[in-house]
């Protein structure tokens, strides 16, 4: 077990940068989850992590050990960090047995045959697969191959977990199940796990910390909920939930004395801190955003509402969104109860209270 | 019958004139190394033997045993080596791409194609200046590095279906470079050593030219340029010449029909 320090990481492939200058402080024992847009560099900075890459610049601390300093010659090749793995393909060897897949690293190690057995053994009962000890990887549906995988990576009790989407091969239903138990797992062992996803649940669920990454930076790390409701910037807004954010720009005006934020076809006030913030830096020009279930929809016409019309509909479960369209931008709301709307209805729209996020149109920042 | 019967008909017919032909040197040569010295001469080449004899084939195994044994020696060190080094070679190249890797490797595959004419001389003066012309040991230190390229060729191309995750899997696990290749791309490269083995094999059982160039002499001599002299030593001796052709054709003749789909995938490149 040890914390990850990675220090201004700079990873480049000829021309391209694929990771710019990036920081990031991952704590002992904790799980934390990498989103990001496909090609921000998020299997990069794994690989870095893991010592499958070299880096150009930075450094990468493993508890208390430098691992990677290019400036001063230190690398650590992967055998030595006692880091282990999960691939996306899982990366079980085909030629050997489930048995020989999971004792492989104890193997390598040189750890004698009856320690190996047991540990096998032991790991095998935690994981359920003991039954499957004697079988060839082919014949082994894509879950089993998965816990496998997990078993093989935590046989020998790693420093530090590294997961590239290791549930990208499996269905919907196998895949709430591998949440749990990866969580159960990580929480019983105490393992510093780094976990990348492309799935907003699975990065809401698991992740004690997420950190959003955008081209090769981190835009935000902090808890699930921090993320969700104070976004740093439009960036995280926009990626961090499902359906994004709606956002409108606006405006900074004074109206008969009061500082609005004006969206053309509606105007809201802005509250004392972010006037005072969006003073501080001179932004005139604003972005306003407002979560799909912060929406509130009313059948009649009301104070402080808009218009708009209903689009679509679509049931997801328990709540519907509801697809909209006011001023000939359209906006998605998520809602309890769709009785009394159908589809072509004028319909009047309000923002939850103190629901409403602002940004600087220009940096992106939030302002609050 | 009707018409689509009869055309298929017409269409097995010319496919099985075509197959007979293919086969009539082949029927010939058996048929002649069966015949006495004495009937060979009396009946036409394609006629059945009145009385067959194998004295022919034991007289032309005799005169070959030695030459036999040489080309074994050959095939045996060339293959050997050859994969050895071609499958080291094709692992580093497929999964270990350093700076100038593709470089160093399209040069491997420029030595698969320099014609073995343009090397006959300054190879000949190499081997007579390390005291290994008109040897074995020059071909046999020949084929071992001669094979190394296409070898190299050829691991390289299969071990780049092998996914570098179970590279990288191997590394994080704690391997280092070479018990990853003892420990997981040696595993699974049998059907690569299959495919090279073959290809050695076929290409040094066959090769004439650097046997007949850098050898002198029986005890040297691989089975091809041997077979060639059994011409010349016996005039006319036609049954001998088709038996000991028999005998050198034989290993290969089996090898492709029993493992001919793995030559296949070999020249493929696949
Ligand atoms: N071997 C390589 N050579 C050149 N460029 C590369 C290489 N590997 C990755 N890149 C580039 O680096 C950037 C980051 O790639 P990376 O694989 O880390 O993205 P990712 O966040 O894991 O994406 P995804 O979500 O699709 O897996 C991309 O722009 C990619 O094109
Ligand atoms: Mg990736």
């Amino acid at each position: 077990m040890a914390s990850v320090t990675i220090r201004n990481l700079v990873k480049r492939y000829g021309d391209t940068v694929a990771i710019k200058g990036l920081s990031l402080e991952i704590r002992d024992g904790e799980f934390i989850v990498l989103v990001g847009p496909s090609g921000c560099g998020k299997t990069t900075l794994l690989n870095s992590i893991a010592g499958l890459l070299r880096v150009e610049e930075g450094e990468i601390w493993i508890g208390e050990n430098l691992a990677v300093a290019p400036e001063q010659g230190v690398f650590i090749p992967p055998q030595k960090r006692g880091v282990a793995m999960v691939f996306q393909d899982y990366a079980i060897y085909p030629h050997m047995t489930v048995f020989g897949n999971i004792a492989f690293p104890l193997e390598i190690r040189k750890v004698e045959k009856k320690e190996i057995r047991k540990r096998v053994v032991e790991i095998a009962q935690l994981l359920e697969i003991e039954d499957l000890l004697g079988r060839k990887p082919r014949a082994l549906s894509g879950g089993q191959k998965q816990r496998v995988a997990l078993a093989r990576a935590i046989i020998r009790s790693p420093k530090v977990f590294l997961m590239d989407e290791p549930f990208a091969n499996l269905d919907a239903k196998l895949r709430v199940r591998a949440r749990v138990e990866i969580k159960r797992l990580q929480r019983e062992l105490g393992i510093t796990t780094v976990f990348v996803t492309h799935d907003q649940t699975e990065a809401m669920t698991m992740g004690d910390r997420i950190a959003v990454m955008n081209t090769g930076c981190i835009e935000q790390v902090g808890s699930p909920t921090t993320l969700y409701e104070e976004p740093r910037n439009l960036f995280v807004a926009g990626f961090i939930g499902s359906p994004p954010m709606n956002m409108w720009p606006a405006q900074v005006k004074l109206v008969q004395g009061k500082r609005m934020a004006d969206l053309g076809f509606f105007a809201i006030e802005l509250p004392a801190p972010v006037f005072e913030a969006a003073k501080a830096i001179g932004a005139k020009e604003l972005m306003v955003g407002v979560r799909p279930e912060h929406i509130v929809i009313h059948p009649q016409p009301q104070e402080r509402a808009f218009e708009a019309q209903v689009v679509h509909i679509e049931p997801i479960g328990k709540e519907f969104n509801v697809y909209l369209e006011a001023n000939g931008e359209s906006l998605v709301a998520t809602v309890n109860s769709v009785s009394g709307l159908e589809i072509g209805q004028r319909v009047w729209l309000a923002f939850g209270k103190g629901k409403v996020h602002f940004f600087d149109r220009s940096s992106g920042k939030a302002l609050r | 019958m009707s018409r689509v019967q009869s055309r298929r008909v017409l269409v097995y017919l010319l496919l099985l004139s075509f197959a007979g032909l293919a086969l009539l040197p082949l029927w010939s040569g058996v048929v002649t190394a069966l015949k006495s010295s004495k009937e060979v001469v009396l009946s036409t080449p394609l006629t059945p033997p009145m009385r067959p004899t194998f004295a022919p084939l034991i007289e032309a195994l005799d005169y070959l045993k030695r030459p036999l044994v040489n080309s074994l020696v050959l095939v045996g060190a060339g293959t050997i080596v050859s994969c050895f080094f071609g499958s080291i070679l094709g692992y580093l190249f497929s999964k270990y791409r350093f700076k100038g890797s593709n470089l160093l490797f399209l040069l491997v595959v420029i030595c698969l194609y320099i014609p073995p004419q343009v090397q006959l001389i300054p190879m000949t003066r190499v081997m007579s200046n390390v005291g290994l012309y008109g040897k074995l040991g020059a071909l046999v230190l020949l084929y071992m590095f001669f094979g190394i390229p296409m070898c190299t060729f050829v691991f390289k191309t299969l071990y780049e279906e092998i996914p570098t995750s179970y590279i990288r899997a191997a590394m994080v696990d704690g391997a280092g470079i070479w018990t990853t290749y003892r420990r997981v791309i040696l595993p699974l490269s049998v059907i690569p050593f299959v495919i090279a083995a073959l290809l050695q094999v076929t290409i040094i059982w066959n090769d004439y030219l650097w046997g007949l160039v850098l050898t002198r002499g029986m005890a040297n001599m691989p089975v091809t340029v041997a077979l060639a002299n059994l011409k010349g030593s016996f005039v006319g001796a036609w049954n001998l010449q088709m038996a000991g052709s028999i005998w050198v054709a034989l290993p290969t003749l089996i090898i492709f029909v029993f493992l001919g789909k793995y030559i296949i995938r070999g020249y493929a490149g696949i």
